[in-house]
C-alpha cells in the first residue's frame, strides 16, 4: 500500500471524526513515517478544530444595517422557471383537506407528534451536552492527563504520549464549550482518536499509579464519547 | 423544524422579507467568522459580511435552486474578500495583534499547572488559540480557505470543492499540507 494514499484515507477519516479503516492498520505499524504523519495530521485537525473556540460575535446592529439596506434596493428577481413553493404548499394543503377527515388528522397527528419529538431531543442533547461540559469542566481529567504524559512510562512510548496529548487537547475543547455541536465534534474526535482504547492500553500496562490517572481520564472520554451525533 | 436554504431562498425571492432574515440568521454567525478569520481584520470582515448578505440578496434571483446555496453565498465573500486582499495589497494575516496582547510564550502542554483551576486553564486556552491562528496566518490563502470552510461550515471535500470551483484532488492535497503545517504548531515546531 502507498505512502501516499494511506495518508490521504487517514486524513479524510479523522476530518470526518471517523475511526480509521482496519485496513490501513498494518501499514501504520510498520510505516513509522507514515504513523508519525497521521499522528501530526490528528493534532493539526485538532488544532483547527480549535478554531471554534475563537469565534466571535458578529457586531450587533449588523442585521438591522443589513435589512435596512436590502428594503431600499429593488427585491430580488426570480429565475425563470422556479417551482413555486407557494404551489409546493397549496399543494399540501388540497391534499389534507381532499383526503377523508380520519386520514388528514391522523397525518397532522403524525407530524405533530414528529416535530414534538425533535424538540424533546434537541433539548434534551442540549442538557447532556450542559451536564458533560459541567463534568469535564470540574474534573481532575486535564490535570491527571498532564501528570500522566510526564511519567516515565508514558515518556518511553511515542504512541501513548501522543494519545495523552491528544486526549488533553480534546477534553480542553469540551471543558471550555458550552455549544453541543462543539462537545459532539470533541466526542467524535475521541473516537476517531481511539482515545480510549490507547488509555484502556495504558491502564492495563502501566505501573499502578499511571493506571490510576489513565483510568480517571478515561472514564472523562468517555462520558465525551457517549455524547453521538 | 429548520426549513431547507433552497425553501428560504424561494419564499425570499416570493417577496417573504422574514425568509431572507432566516437565511441571514443561519449564516451570520458562521460566515461571519469566517470572513473574519479570513481576513483576519475585524472592521473589514464587518464590511464584506454585510455586503455580502446585500449583494446575496440583490443577486438571489441568479441563484440556482438545487445546487448549493452554502456554497453560492461563501464564494460571494471570499470574492469580496479577495478585493479586501487586492485593495490593502496583502494577504490575510488573521487576529494575530488582537492575540499575542492577551496570551503569552508559554509550552502548550507545559503551562498547565498539576491541579489548574478555572483561570489558568483559561490562559492555557487563549495560549492554544494563539498558536492556532498564527499556524493559520502562516498558511496561503488558498489553504486557509479550505480549512476555514472545513472549521467554520463543516464543509466536505465535495462541498469545499464545490465552493471554490476547484476540483477535489487540489481540496485534498491544500488541506492535506494545511492540516500538517497546524499540526505543526501543536507540535512546538513553529
Amino acid at each position: 500500500m502507498r505512502c501516499e494514499h494511506v495518508q490521504d484515507r487517514a486524513l479524510e477519516c479523522i476530518l470526518a471524526g471517523e475511526e480509521l479503516p482496519v485496513g490501513l492498520l498494518p501499514h501504520l505499524g510498520s510505516c513509522q513515517e507514515c504513523a508519525a504523519e497521521v499522528a501530526r495530521l490528528r493534532r493539526g485537525v485538532l488544532a483547527a478544530r480549535s478554531l471554534r473556540q475563537s469565534a466571535v460575535d458578529p457586531p450587533r446592529g449588523m442585521k438591522k444595517a443589513v435589512l435596512d439596506a436590502i428594503a431600499t434596493t429593488p427585491a430580488a428577481e426570480p429565475g425563470p422557471g422556479r417551482p413555486s413553493w407557494r404551489g409546493a404548499l397549496g399543494g399540501a394543503v388540497h391534499w389534507l383537506v381532499v383526503r377523508p377527515l380520519p386520514v388528514a388528522a391522523a397525518a397532522f397527528v403524525l407530524v405533530a407528534v414528529t416535530v414534538v419529538g425533535v424538540a424533546t431531543n434537541r433539548a434534551q442533547d442540549a442538557k447532556r451536552a450542559r451536564d458533560i461540559h459541567d463534568s469535564v469542566e470540574r474534573s481532575p481529567a486535564i490535570p491527571n492527563c498532564d501528570r500522566l504524559e510526564r511519567t516515565d512510562w508514558v515518556q518511553k512510548n511515542a504512541a501513548f504520549l501522543n494519545a495523552v496529548k491528544d486526549a488533553k487537547l480534546q477534553l480542553q475543547i469540551a471543558a471550555s464549550e458550552k455549544d453541543p455541536g462543539t462537545i459532539r465534534a470533541a466526542a467524535q474526535g475521541v473516537k476517531a482518536n481511539r482515545l480510549i482504547e490507547a488509555f484502556r492500553a495504558i491502564e492495563n500496562a502501566a505501573p499502578e499509579g499511571d493506571r490510576r490517572l489513565a483510568s480517571e481520564v478515561r472514564i472523562n472520554l468517555e462520558d465525551i464519547a457517549n455524547m453521538q451525533p | 423544524m429548520t426549513l431547507p436554504d433552497d425553501v428560504l431562498v424561494e419564499r425570499t425571492l416570493a417577496g417573504d422579507t422574514a425568509a431572507f432574515s432566516a437565511l441571514y440568521d443561519r449564516y451570520e454567525r458562521p460566515l461571519f467568522n469566517f470572513v473574519n478569520q479570513y481576513v483576519g481584520d475585524y472592521e473589514a470582515a464587518q464590511d464584506i459580511f454585510q455586503e455580502t448578505m446585500i449583494r446575496a440578496y440583490r443577486k438571489l434571483g441568479r441563484y440556482q435552486v438545487g445546487t448549493n446555496f452554502s456554497a453560492w453565498i461563501h464564494r460571494i465573500a471570499i470574492n469580496l474578500a479577495k478585493d479586501e486582499f487586492k485593495r490593502k495589497k496583502r494577504r490575510p494575516v488573521s487576529n494575530i495583534a488582537e492575540a499575542t496582547e492577551t496570551g503569552d510564550e508559554t509550552d502548550l502542554f507545559a503551562a498547565m499547572a498539576e491541579e489548574s483551576p478555572g483561570p489558568e486553564k483559561v490562559t492555557l486556552n487563549k495560549d492554544t488559540a494563539r498558536r492556532v491562528r498564527e499556524g493559520l496566518a502562516r498558511l496561503t490563502p488558498d489553504h486557509m480557505q479550505v480549512i476555514l470552510l472545513y472549521v467554520f461550515q463543516g464543509m466536505a471535500y465535495k462541498e469545499i470543492a464545490e465552493t471554490l470551483c476547484i476540483p477535489i484532488g487540489t481540496v485534498k492535497s491544500r488541506m492535506h499540507y494545511a492540516v500538517k503545517e497546524l499540526g505543526k504548531v501543536l507540535d512546538g515546531r513553529l
